[in-house]
């Protein structure tokens, strides 16, 4: 039996936990430390790493310190620096003196998962491994579907709601019970429940409101400590949040799986880039181009200094400019000060209420040439 | 680029950034050759920086500014159709940084009123075994959008690059006159362009130190130190490294620039693994941006030697 963790990526730890916990390994969630805790990460990591990587070493070491044995690395050969992650944190984790079995998921991601976990698996010489795989697997995205429904639902709600801070509890009520339920169908029937309770909740449905759409590199847009709980302070100042990134479609890409409609999203972006530019950067842009139509306006969210995201700036920002689309570009990192985050949010907010008010969403026609 | 015209007066203009200064050469050859004169922009300079920032976004790294910058030399020049290659990756196994492969799209977006001529460059994913008939493949249809595409072509471009092949010398021997030897390593247009390498070398040269040439005349033989690195420039440095450590320094400069994801983790890999090789030199890394200051990068460098000639002599 292995003592597995990954680096967190929003709630991914309540899929993977399933997962494991099916193939009879045993999971260890890393406690997330505050800003201050970072200081530890922020001493060992290199000097301007992108923040994804402090955040991730910074749960590798919690994950150690709580008696993980094995750390899954997803990475490997890619063109975004995160694939070169494993290779620098393993470097420091070891120059730490830290003892593990480092796994790199690359390449074919699902079968290296397998083949990962199929390692000191009680059940591996079964014939249940196969169809416990399976099943776990079918678990896992299904966690992560439901997550991302209730998260859509509580975008759509909590800017309406009389009391937004009861609809983020119940959220996390959720995912908590949604984290000790393991069986697939109890999984579907609590995702239908917690649906209709959030749905259900108190609101005032008579007015319309601006509506903002996230789009960037999925562990910003994904992680709220990462985001500073973006989505919540927008809903809070009245704004409809809409993100199609999800721990869901993250795995989606990453694995192959369900992959139809971001592929097809993916294939949406290539009138702006004729080759992959790296990480999330097709898929962001291709965001963007939804959002335009969708949105009021919208707010791009990446780790500060991210190669791909600045790329799809530098591409996104003419093509919204040319539509009258607000458009805030928006680089995190664990220096990113809340004053100065609400200040530009503020801004932000009241461009995307005044082109609300000028009646919103009325498509405008692309200029001759536009790409 | 897709519509099939000829450039405005024959002329096609070549930004002298980037690695588009290492295929330099090759490009104004095969251009030349099939009757198109190539412009190449002035030397990078603090005007190029200018015009650079006023199109690029913030938060690109140093060399990508000037870059723009470049471009936009091109078009006060009057060109209407600029080369800028999608480099993807020049050697099996190995890609360049992310912003090679999408640089004609970024360029593009800025400039949306210029062509851009693009050749697909991607050896790796290619069935081509080299890099030369790689070139010959994916410059044919650049030049047939130019409308200079020949049944020659293949040949000419053949021409070009044997005409501007460059041979690795190797690391340079001890020049033997006692100085201190000091490498200085980072991207080869940090090492070719001195506006972007911030003239470190000459600065270094000015504290009587001998500077050893980086990646650029370095052997292609791999090494444990570029284990788990695919994009080019960290598996030169990686690799310039170990010849020089095999050659002798005194110590290392690594040039590395701000904002840059392959430097941000592959310096700090090799600071590990040289320790863990129990290599003693002293290694400056020195991260550039354009407000870095001269005084400060002087202050940096001379500390530097004077801990290197420290190091030196206790090993002698």
């Amino acid at each position: 039996m292995l003592r597995i963790s990954t680096s967190q990526i929003g709630y991914l730890g309540v899929g993977m936990k399933t997962l494991a916990r099916e193939l009879g390994h045993e999971w260890v969630d890393p406690d997330r430390p505050g800003l201050a805790g970072l200081a530890r990460t922020r001493r060992l990591s290199p000097e301007y790493c992108c923040y994804p990587f402090r955040l991730a070493l910074a749960d590798c070491l919690s994950a150690l310190d709580k008696g993980a044995d094995t750390i899954v690395f997803f990475g490997g050969k890619g063109i975004c620096r995160l694939a070169m992650y494993q290779a620098a944190q393993r470097e420091i984790l070891e120059h730490e003196g830290r003892s593990f079995r480092a796994h790199v998921v690359s390449g074919g991601i699902r079968e290296s998962l397998y083949g990962i976990l199929r390692q000191e698996s009680p059940y591996r010489d079964s014939w249940t491994y196969t169809p416990r795989t399976f099943l776990g697997f079918a678990k896992f995205m299904r966690k992560l579907k439901v997550i991302e429904t209730w998260r859509a639902a509580l975008l759509a709600v909590r800017p309406h709601a009389a009391d937004q801070d009861a609809a983020t509890a119940l959220f996390r009520d959720l995912v908590a019970e949604l984290d000790g339920t393991h069986g697939l169908l109890a999984i579907g029937r609590l995702g239908r429940r917690g649906a209709r309770r959030l749905r259900g909740l108190p609101r005032d449905r008579s007015r319309r409101l601006p509506r903002v759409g996230i789009i960037g590199e999925s562990y910003t847009c994904i992680d709220e400590f990462t985001n500073r709980r973006v989505h919540e302070r927008l809903n809070a100042m009245g704004i409809e949040a809409v993100s199609p990134i999800s721990e869901f479609a993250f795995m989606s890409v990453v694995t192959r799986m369900y992959y139809r409609t971001e592929a097809r999203r993916i294939e949406a972006a290539r009138r702006f880039f004729g080759a992959p530019g790296g990480g999330d950067s097709l898929l962001s842009a291709a965001h963007g181009l939804e959002m335009a139509e969708t949105c009021d306006g919208v707010l791009h969210l990446y780790p500060f200094t991210c190669l791909p995201e600045t790329s799809v700036r530098q591409v996104l920002e003419p093509y919204l400019r040319e539509r009258a689309v607000p458009y805030m570009p928006l680089g995190l990192d664990e220096q990113t000060a809340e004053e100065g985050l609400n200040t530009r949010l503020e801004t932000f907010v009241d461009m995307v209420r005044a082109r609300f008010s000028r009646g919103g969403l009325r498509p405008t026609p692309p200029a001759a040439g536009a790409p | 680029m897709t519509r099939r015209a000829r450039p405005r007066d024959g002329r096609v203009g070549v930004p002298r950034s980037l690695a588009f200064d290492e295929l330099r050469g090759f490009f104004d050859r095969v251009l030349a050759a099939h009757g198109l004169e190539a412009v190449v922009s002035p030397p990078s300079a603090p005007r190029i920086l200018e015009l650079g920032l006023e199109r690029c976004v913030d938060e690109v790294c140093f060399p990508l500014k000037v870059f723009f910058g470049h471009v936009a030399a091109l078009a006060e020049a009057g060109l209407d159709t600029i080369l800028v290659p999608r480099l993807v990756s020049l050697a099996k196994g190995r890609n360049l940084c992310p912003k090679f492969h999408v640089l004609p799209d970024l360029v593009a977006s800025a400039w949306p009123d210029l062509r851009f001529c693009a050749p697909y460059v991607d050896l790796h994913h290619s069935r081509r075994p080299d890099l030369r008939s790689h070139l010959r493949d994916a410059l044919r249809p650049a030049l047939a959008e130019l409308d200079v595409s020949g049944p020659t072509s293949a040949a000419l471009i053949d021409e070009a690059w044997l005409a501007a092949a460059e041979r690795p010398a190797g690391p340079a021997a001890a020049a033997g006159d006692g100085r201190l030897r000091v490498a200085v390593l980072g991207h080869l247009y940090a090492e070719r362009d001195p506006f972007l390498g911030q003239g470190v070398a000459s600065r270094l040269e000015r504290l009587g130190v001998e500077v050893v040439p980086g990646p650029a005349s370095c052997p292609a033989a791999p090494t444990p130190l570029e284990e788990g690195m695919y994009y080019e420039p960290s598996v030169r440095v990686a690799r310039a490294l170990a010849a020089h450590l095999e050659g002798g320094v005194d110590g290392v400069v690594l040039l590395t620039y701000f904002a840059c994801g392959p430097d941000s983790y592959a310096a700090d890999t090799l600071l590990y693994r040289l320790r863990g090789l129990g290599a003693r030199i002293p290694v400056l890394r020195l991260i550039l941006d354009e407000q870095t200051a001269a005084e400060g990068l002087d202050t940096r460098l001379a500390t530097f030697v004077d801990v290197a000639r420290h190091q030196r002599g206790r090993r002698c």
